[in-house]
């Protein structure tokens, strides 16, 4: 569990850069739905959890300090 | 002399865990009787201690720990191997994303056909004849017996059965086929192409300008990859064009990878929904209208009778036939030179293709707002973009026209053709 902790930080950092990769894919050819597909939507749903996640765990150790 | 049974690291530690032995060692020396601490002769405090904290036990249980293992320290990883272990994770991820959003879905939907929802039926076109009732009966004719020649009534000279756009345009249309390298001509169809190649605004171009006019609404066709709607279908463009008998070609908005929108394809319906792209919509009575996203409703549209509908974009002319300096899209590539594709009107049964080339030595290709002012220099009312880039392909009399900056198979052509089908060997033998 320690170690899914600690590793939750990096795999939120790393769905990020792939975010901001589809992103500017999207600036360059919309109609391909980088953003706006159902993968997209799954993508976006799960990156959200991750952040979610990794910051509650985050702020629990903060206040253990 | 007796500090020599101490062992130096009893001397020299006093904290930690030899302190903590001397403090649980206090007790004993609490022990003595009152009479022997009186006679006992003044030692050094440190000496005393010393005393008191030895013992075989603690130096063997002290031994012991030190020579068992101790667990090994677990190894950090450098800040190197961490952020290649995170770019790797980033390129898993991008492949996973890539893996669901493009391959999987062209895998699942490689047979999937999709049927259109119903069909636009035209206000110009005549109902079909009632078919209900009794098939009339057919009279035996006796085989000596000659059948009764069949009286018709002279058709009256005044009638006649031309189109309106085939009186309309009775110059560009010719009574028997005609065909050379790079125009067309029959009873319902005409179509010329011009090749434009030098400087334009500064910069070296080739585009190709077929001016088309047309008989009959039905001569303007378009058709999907393989004659199928399948998601994600392609096919080769010249095979595609050879595959509809199609005089004149064009590559079209590669609407199949979208699975909604606002689309109708020779009158059927696949998709109602509102867009969030610019539309063009081809009527059945050879009108073509563009449309922004908040200037069409999809029932109002359907009941007016579209005949073929793009959703590429965005529109290139405004309402007054100028050029538009603002677009409906949020791509960068509007503002990159590049091979591009557009439908042009002049008014029902006159359209044109313009195909311009790019990306390569002899054309720079155009940005989007050159590309509508060369639109609109051609004298043309609505105007509208299609797809481009390597897709930018125009075939005229089965084989490809322009120079492709590559090669990319299309998912669906505009086309046009004659309605009577009408074979290109059947022509020739004609």
């Amino acid at each position: 569990m320690k170690r899914f902790l600690d590793f939750l930080p990096h795999l939120a950092a790393c769905m990020a850069v792939a975010l901001v990769v589809i992103t500017i894919l999207n600036g360059f050819n919309p109609l391909m739905a980088w953003l706006t597909s159902r993968t997209s939507r799954i993508f976006l749903f799960l990156f959200s959890t991750v952040v979610l996640a990794s910051s509650i765990t985050a702020i629990v150790r903060n206040s253990r300090r | 002399m007796e500090g020599r049974h101490t062992t130096p690291k009893h001397t020299a530690a006093p904290s930690g865990r030899t302190g903590m032995r001397a403090a649980t060692a206090q007790p004993r020396r609490t022990a003595e009787t009152p009479t022997q601490r009186q006679t006992a002769p003044e030692r050094p405090a440190r000496v005393r201690e010393a005393q008191t904290i030895y013992r075989p036990d603690d130096e063997r249980a002290e031994r012991k720990e030190r020579l068992a293992p101790r667990p090994e320290k677990k190894k950090r990883p450098s800040a190197a191997g961490m952020i290649l272990r995170d770019i790797l994770l980033v390129g898993i991820i991008l492949v996973v994303f890539a893996f669901f959003h493009h391959v999987l879905p062209r895998i699942t939907a490689r047979n999937t056909v999709i049927a259109p929802k119903s069909t636009v039926v035209s206000a110009t076109t005549p109902p079909p004849a009632e078919t209900s009732g009794p098939a009339p009966v057919q009279q035996a004719v006796p085989e000596n017996e000659e059948p009764p020649e069949e009286t018709q009534e002279p058709l009256p000279e005044e009638v006649d059965l031309r189109t309106e756009w085939q009186k309309r345009f009775a110059d560009k249309f010719t009574d028997e086929v005609i065909r050379t390298a790079d125009s067309y001509s029959s009873p319902d169809v005409a179509v010329s192409i011009s090749t434009y190649s030098g400087e334009y605004k500064g910069y070296y171009q080739t585009y190709y300008v077929a001016d088309i006019y047309v008989a009959n609404i039905e001569n303007f066709r378009t058709r999907f990859a393989n004659d199928q709607f399948v998601y994600y279908g392609a096919q080769d463009a010249v095979a595609l064009s050879k595959s509809a008998d199609a005089i004149l070609a064009m590559n079209g908005d590669y609407c199949n990878n979208q699975r909604s929108g606002f689309l109708v394809r020779n009158g059927d319906v696949y998709y109602d929904d509102a867009l969030t792209f610019d539309l063009c919509v081809l009527f059945h009575d050879g009108r073509v209208e563009t449309y922004s996203p908040s200037e069409y409703d999809p029932q109002e549209l359907l009941e007016a009778g579209p005949y073929q509908t793009w959703k590429f974009g965005p529109k290139l002319l405004d309402e007054d036939g100028k050029a538009m300096t603002s677009f409906n899209t949020t791509t960068e590539i509007i503002y990159e030179e590049a091979p591009r594709s557009g439908f042009g009107y002049y008014e029902p049964g006159h359209y044109c293709f313009v195909v311009a080339d790019g990306r390569q030595n002899h054309a720079r290709g155009f940005v989007l707002s050159e590309f509508a002012q060369l639109f609109e220099e051609l004298g043309c009312t609505r105007a509208y973009n299609m797809d481009g880039g390597a897709s930018s392909v125009l075939t005229f009399d089965g084989s490809t026209y322009n120079k492709p900056s590559g090669y990319r198979q299309l998912g669906d052509i505009l086309l046009i053709a004659e309605i009577s089908g009408v074979s290109r060997e059947e022509e020739g033998t004609a």
